[in-house]
């Protein structure tokens, strides 16, 4: 783990910019969810001014403490977080090894958290578009937590994808082939061309590959 | 100069099994289904919808010639409705209501369990006594004290049975005509029909507000309601 934090991705100001953005937009996004139309409306309306606009936008933000319940919100800010994290490692990853399946937990716990964006009797807004008002309020009144399960569920996911992002880049850290001095010339088999191999290697190469140097 | 394919290519052939790849290609289905999920939501949260006009049937608190009408799809078992209740509606009503600024109109959105369709009727039945916001201000008080506001979740279970008849007394109600008229559910078909229109119009759930012509889902803050309601009102 020391060696983690020691990354440069983690001594990099855009690495924590991306992940604090990320995270900001995905908290916005989900306080705002049930209300993007009236609040595209406000931000497009020529009627209302730029200072008011503002101020129509942070006291939506107060929705977290009137809208949702206690540990609604805090599962909120703890996705938003978690997600954040998340998707700068992920192209941290992505930069450095390609296509990962971190990213791909991650998108999952956003899909968790998004399917319970709302509450009980607000109605989950992206639910009750996937199975109606009726099959979603049914199914949010069936449940034990009133819906908050599937916030639950998503900060599991989320943390099952930050788990493999950091184990995936810690791994990539700490297992480095150390260059030896050795007067063998390059073994040619694609990787380490440049790398200078011990002679016990070296010779494991020549019985798996007799046809090599 | 021959091209090398990158470093992560390379490797990542080798290093996974068919185990492993097929593990990448359901994360990357599933990062495909969220943001599909996601447009989806954006797409629905973006078809607004609009009211039903005010009708006679309608609940409605302040002037008819008040400039702003302000439209709650309500149920009274409602966690966010009585939280609204007590925290905002009280601010609206003294200072946009009284002031002759709003006309705040009440629907019927009982959507909770099977109580709220109950309590829908009874306020029915207190409306055809005339004392429909004796009864609502009554009910909210009732379940926000005793259950809601001590951090009780009665969702799915009994809060207002065997209390009903005592909200009545205290709306001033003639009990006895407001048991009859429960009794024989004589407003079960009209509340069916405006949670019908609610869901027609794009109400997924309570509280939602018709501010004028906005659409305003959850129990929001006293300030986004103040905000949209001045937009609207005629500028001096």
């Amino acid at each position: 783990m020391n060696q983690l934090m020691t990354d440069s991705a983690f001594r990099s100001p855009r690495w924590w910019a991306s992940a604090i953005g990320a995270a900001t937009g995905l908290f916005l996004l989900q306080v705002w969810l049930p209300n993007l139309g009236t609040i595209w409306s406000v931000t497009s309306s020529s009627s209302m001014s730029l200072g008011e606009k503002v101020a129509f936008l942070w006291a939506s933000i107060g929705a977290l403490d009137t809208s949702f319940s206690v540990p609604a919100a805090w599962l909120v800010v703890a996705i938003s977080i978690l997600f954040g994290l998340n998707l700068a490692l992920t192209i941290t990853l992505f930069r450095r090894h390609g296509p990962m399946t971190a990213g791909g937990a991650g998108a999952a716990g956003v899909a968790a958290a998004l399917l319970g964006v709302g509450c009980s009797s607000c109605g989950a807004v992206v639910l009750s578009v996937l199975v109606g008002t009726t099959a979603s309020a049914s199914l949010m009144a069936f449940l034990p937590l009133g819906g908050i399960e599937l916030d639950l569920l998503a900060v599991i996911v989320l943390g099952f994808g930050l788990y493999l992002s950091i184990r995936r880049l810690s791994s990539s850290e700490s297992c480095t082939i150390q260059p030896v001095q050795s007067s063998h010339p390059p073994t040619g088999l694609g990787f380490g061309e440049d790398l200078e191999l011990p002679d016990s290697v070296r010779s494991y190469i020549h019985l798996r590959d007799p046809d090599g140097p | 100069m021959s091209r090398s394919r990158p470093r992560w290519k390379r490797r990542r052939s080798n290093r996974y099994g068919d185990s492993r790849s097929r593990f990448r290609t359901w994360s990357w289905v599933a990062a495909g289904l969220a943001g599909a999920v996601l447009i989806g939501a954006l797409v629905a949260s973006n078809l607004g919808g609009s009211a039903a006009p005010v009708s006679r049937e309608d609940r409605v608190l302040g002037s008819a010639t008040a400039p702003v009408t302000v439209i709650e799809y309500g149920d009274f078992k409602c966690p966010f409705c009585t939280r609204f209740h007590v925290q905002t509606e009280s601010q609206l009503r003294s200072r946009y209501v009284d002031t002759g600024l709003i006309r705040f109109v009440w629907r019927d959105f009982p959507n909770i369990d099977t109580e709220s369709r109950i309590v829908a009727e009874a306020g029915r039945c207190a409306q055809a006594q005339g004392a429909f916001w004796q009864f609502h201000d009554a009910a909210y008080e009732f379940i926000w004290n005793t259950y809601y506001g001590q951090g009780v979740n009665v969702e799915g279970r009994p809060a207002y049975s065997g209390h009903l008849d005592e909200l009545a007394r205290q709306a001033s109600l003639n009990v006895e005509q407001f048991r009859s008229c429960r009794d024989h559910g004589t407003y079960q078909d009209a509340v069916n029909q405006e949670l019908q229109s609610g869901q027609s119009r794009g109400v997924r759930g309570t509280p939602t507000f018709f501010v004028g012509d906005q659409r305003v889902v959850g129990a929001q803050p006293f300030e986004v309601f103040s905000q949209l309601i001045d937009s609207q009102l005629p500028r001096p």
